[in-house]
């Protein structure tokens, strides 16, 4: 059986403050159709 | 995979078509988090994030049982449902464990994370390090600052600063000469700071002649750092070539030197990088010691004057040039068996042009060959009668040495 799937992901520094950073990721999956052979 | 039934055409067996099965799906995840340092001894940190996990083949379709048997190889149990052809017999999507097959079989779980965490500690360290570096390295002047002030309250960041590759922690110094009588009979001129990309205007030069009107037939120039014996950056001394050992690591500090100790001769410049390596590891005559000779201080008696090979300064200058420069230089000068100058001699330099500067004497007339060959014999005279012919030899810097040596004679 064969899955074709693929991903793509982001990522962000944010330095707020000197004291303070945060960090946002995104990633999105995407699962093809599923083929028997 | 391939039919069990012999192709009555081909005489072969067919390769089975591929079962679609479906079951295709997208999902976005995401994920936030945090640091924050209230404290130094304190970080709190935090995040929120979602994720999934995708059915395994499993979960989407069973194997193919067939009246109780799961070996062999079965044709499609009821062709025409979807996911089923006619000749796939691999899996069974009706009969598989997931009764949402198709299309609508494959969910994938799903999850929400929360992490919390609270440390406490003596030093949790910046956020990050490379990041931390660079920030304090750009902050406005904070660099520059602690160079012009001569402290460094924070070693560390003059360390990460000095071996980054792209900059030295000092780029910008102040050009400041502040005079004091440290004694009757000696004067200091300290607080001299140089002006690395001060390449032509010769800051030694200028060091050097900011002690003329002074008489002295001593001297010592001496640079270093001011603060930090961490990063130690270069050193100006005085003395023969041959008595630049004396300057060992049991010797007291340079300011602490009996001035009477020092010689006249050419300058002893070492150049020294900045880096971790103490002070005391690059004294002269030490490995990484690399002293250059810049220039003569030439002693006579209530004129002082200092000759400078200005090719080997501006090379000097140039050399510091890409290093940390910043030094707080010294000079202490001695007059020592002779009285003050005259209040008819004084000394004059060159200005700023990369010449030699010429001692002159205003009772004279600067002009004169004969008077400046007359002084310069008596001078070689005195010095030959104090050190010999050598030292006389090696003293006669003057603009006409040869004339000078002939009439010394």
């Amino acid at each position: 059986m064969d899955r074709d799937n693929w991903a793509a992901y982001a990522e962000w520094f944010v330095p707020i403050t000197k004291t303070l950073e945060a960090t946002a990721s995104l990633r999105y999956d995407h699962y093809d159709k599923t083929s028997s052979s | 995979m391939f039919s069990t039934d012999l192709n009555p055409v081909t005489g072969l067996y067919d390769q089975l078509p591929d079962a679609d099965l479906g079951n295709t799906f997208s999902k976005t995840t995401y994920k936030i988090s945090a640091r924050w340092l209230p404290i130094k001894e304190l970080l709190v940190r935090g995040s929120y994030g979602t994720g999934f996990r995708a059915p395994a083949m499993t979960d989407i379709a069973g194997a193919l049982v067939f009246a109780g048997s799961t070996t062999g190889s079965y044709a499609c149990p009821f062709p025409g449902t979807p996911g089923c052809r006619p000749g796939s017999a691999q899996y069974d999507l009706l009969a598989g464990p997931n009764g949402l097959s198709g299309d609508n079989g494959l969910k994938p779980e799903t999850s929400k994370q929360w992490t919390r965490r609270c440390a406490l500690g003596p030093d949790q360290g910046p956020f990050d390090r490379r990041r931390s570096v660079e920030r304090r390295d750009q902050e406005p002047g904070a660099v520059a600052r602690h160079c012009r002030t001569g402290r460094f309250p924070e070693s560390a960041t003059v360390r990460g600063a000095c071996s980054s590759t792209v900059r030295g922690p000092c780029r910008v110094y102040d050009h400041r000469v502040r005079a004091a009588a440290v004694q009757r009979r000696h004067r200091e001129v300290s607080g001299h700071r140089l002006r690395r990309h001060l390449l032509n205007s010769n800051v030694l030069g200028r060091f050097l002649r900011e002690l003329d009107g002074h008489p002295y037939d001593q001297g010592e120039v001496l640079c270093s750092v001011p603060a930090s014996r961490s990063t130690p950056i270069w050193e100006v001394r005085t003395g023969p070539a041959g008595r630049i050992q004396e300057y060992d690591a049991a010797d007291p500090e340079p300011a602490d030197r009996p001035v009477d100790q020092l010689a006249d001769g050419p300058l002893q410049v070492g150049l020294r990088g900045c880096g971790l390596r103490r002070r005391r590891d690059h004294l002269p005559g030490e490995p990484g010691w690399i002293p250059r000779r810049v220039g003569r201080v030439v002693r006579e008696c209530g004129v002082p004057y200092t000759t400078w090979d200005w090719q080997t300064v501006y090379n000097f200058n140039k050399d510091i040039r890409g290093r940390s420069a910043s030094s707080t230089c010294s000079i202490a000068t001695r007059h020592g068996r002779c009285k003050p100058a005259a209040a008819e001699t004084r000394s004059a330099t060159t200005g700023g042009t990369p010449t030699r500067s010429v001692a002159r004497s205003t009772g004279e007339s600067a002009s004169s060959s004969d008077r400046r060959v007359a002084r310069c014999a008596r001078t070689v005279r005195r010095t030959a009668a104090v050190a010999g012919p050598d030292e006389a030899r090696r003293a006669a810097i003057h603009p006409s040495p040869k004339a000078c040596w002939i009439a010394a004679r």
